[in-house]
């Protein structure tokens, strides 16, 4: 841990010198636009720490631009740093090396927590950072209104309160189970996100997840995505917002969508809670008479 | 199983027909024919052999061992419907919206596609559009050759053969 913190943390004050703090979760409870930025990364693990500092000061450099009230990042952005250790380098992948692999995974989990709590209290924002660090463990990293969370698939409670807002997170698999969001929406949440690889480029397909969920249940869906080879396999993307059809510009049920599958970027939208709140009041809720049989009773 | 969507005139020109699906008139007669569905935003009918079966805001029945459901208004806007239709064992949706526009048109479109790719059903979406009526067709993404979930879609008459096996 603390070679990683010499590596990084030091220059990190160095970057965020000059930077000015935005303490943007006050306003949270106005009922105006809440912006969003849902990162597009390509999944090359950097190579020197030089890289990796780069790419930190960039991000918030970014990020104090366009002041947004919600950050996303994609699955796997812990996994850019595995580059940094020796230890990924073929010739070390021995037992001994393996075995001290799975330490630094250890210690990369605590430094990447640390430097998503760091960047998310410089910043002030919510910051949603999935990653994985083995293939037996998945976490997101969460940090909203000063405190940072991490939790995993198993855990049933991934919301959080972000002033009027309220925001759950979805493995990409549970983008498909309507009453998963259902019953999150139910008791409140308005942003869902997720962060889905697509293995083709087939927008159909990229459709079935939170975009489809955002037609069916009338919520906001927020993508966040890596491109390029991960683990052996292509992936194409691609990051964006979702909204029900008839509150998006040309009724495409997406507010913002990168286009290109292959690059990275961002995605960034204002969107209006008030409007989808008005349109889901606007329809009666006539499929409260299923529940008996969509929560397991007798229908 | 062989279905005809379209305008009930347009049956005289089929005489290979399992099951019509029409936006609300008066059903045509033939013989060869089934099932014949029509419906409207407020309510549907079912005929079987030229007799009304059942008229209701949605419907469940059977023809020739393959169970479907029909259903309008609002609940054809939910997920729970199309679930509990699966839950039943229907292999088939048809489902009736009346709207304005291109917005509540696409709207009505794109949660018909979303229902048959997370429930697997093949759904059949009649939509009265500022007078205009609209079929589409959709099914699960992998099913069909253009791996869109797209089967039909469009405002003129259309034939169709679809088979449903145990797993749709």
């Amino acid at each position: 841990m603390k070679l990683l913190e010499g590596l990084f943390l030091k220059n990190l004050d160095i970057i965020l010198k000059g930077i000015e703090k935005k303490n943007l979760s006050s306003n949270l409870r106005s009922m105006d636009s809440f912006r969003v930025m849902s990162y597009q990364l390509d999944f090359i693990p950097f190579a020197t720490p030089s890289e990796a500092i780069y790419f930190i000061n960039a991000r918030i450099k970014e990020i104090s631009r366009y002041s947004p009230k919600l950050v996303v990042f994609p699955r796997y952005t812990a996994n850019l740093f595995l580059g940094l250790l020796p230890f990924s380098k073929k010739k070390l992948q021995t037992e001994k090396g393996l075995e001290l692999s799975a330490k630094f995974y250890k210690m990369l989990r605590g430094f990447y927590i640390e430097l998503i709590e760091v960047i998310g209290k410089m910043t002030g924002i919510t910051l949603i950072a999935g990653s994985v660090f083995s293939p037996s463990e998945e976490i997101v990293v969460l940090f909203s209104e000063g405190k940072v969370n991490c939790f995993t698939k198993k855990d049933n409670i991934r919301v959080v309160q972000d002033g009027y807002n309220s925001i759950a997170f979805l493995f990409p698999n549970e983008t498909q189970d309507y009453k998963k969001a259902r019953s999150l929406q139910e008791s409140g949440v308005n942003i869902f996100i997720t962060s889905e690889n697509w293995k083709e480029k087939n927008e159909w397909l990229m459709k079935t997840g939170i975009w489809a969920r955002s037609q069916t249940l009338g919520i906001f869906g927020i993508n966040s995505a890596m491109v390029g080879n991960i683990f052996g396999e292509e992936f194409y993307g691609a990051s964006f917002v979702s909204a029900p059809a008839i509150l998006t510009k040309n009724y495409s049920g997406f507010v913002v969508k990168l286009n290109d599958y292959a690059e990275k970027g961002v995605a960034i939208a204002d969107i209006k809670m008030n409007v989808i709140e008005e349109y889901l009041s606007s329809l009666p809720k006539t499929y409260k008479k299923y529940w008996s049989f969509t929560w397991g009773g007798n229908s | 199983m062989k279905f005809y969507i379209g305008s009930q005139i347009g049956l005289l020109e089929f005489d290979d027909v399992d099951i019509a699906i029409s936006w609300e008139e008066e059903p045509v007669l033939r013989k060869w024919i089934k099932v014949n569905i029509t419906g409207d935003e407020k309510s549907i009918n079912v005929y079987k052999g030229g007799e009304v079966l059942e008229t209701s805001a949605y419907i469940f029945s059977e023809i020739d061992g393959i169970k479907f459901a029909a259903v309008t208004g609002y609940d054809s806007l939910y997920p729970e419907f199309y679930h509990y239709a699966r839950s039943k064992n229907a292999s088939f949706v048809v489902s009736y919206n009346k709207t304005d526009g291109m917005a509540g048109f696409m709207n009505i479109k794109f949660r018909a596609w979303s229902f048959a790719q997370e429930t697997k059903l093949v759904i059949f979406s009649i939509i009265q559009v500022s007078g205009k009526v609209y079929y589409g067709v959709y099914g699960p993404l992998y099913k069909y050759k253009e791996k869109n979930g797209i089967i039909i879609e469009g405002s003129s008459r259309d034939f169709l053969e679809v088979s449903f096996d145990e797993a749709s």
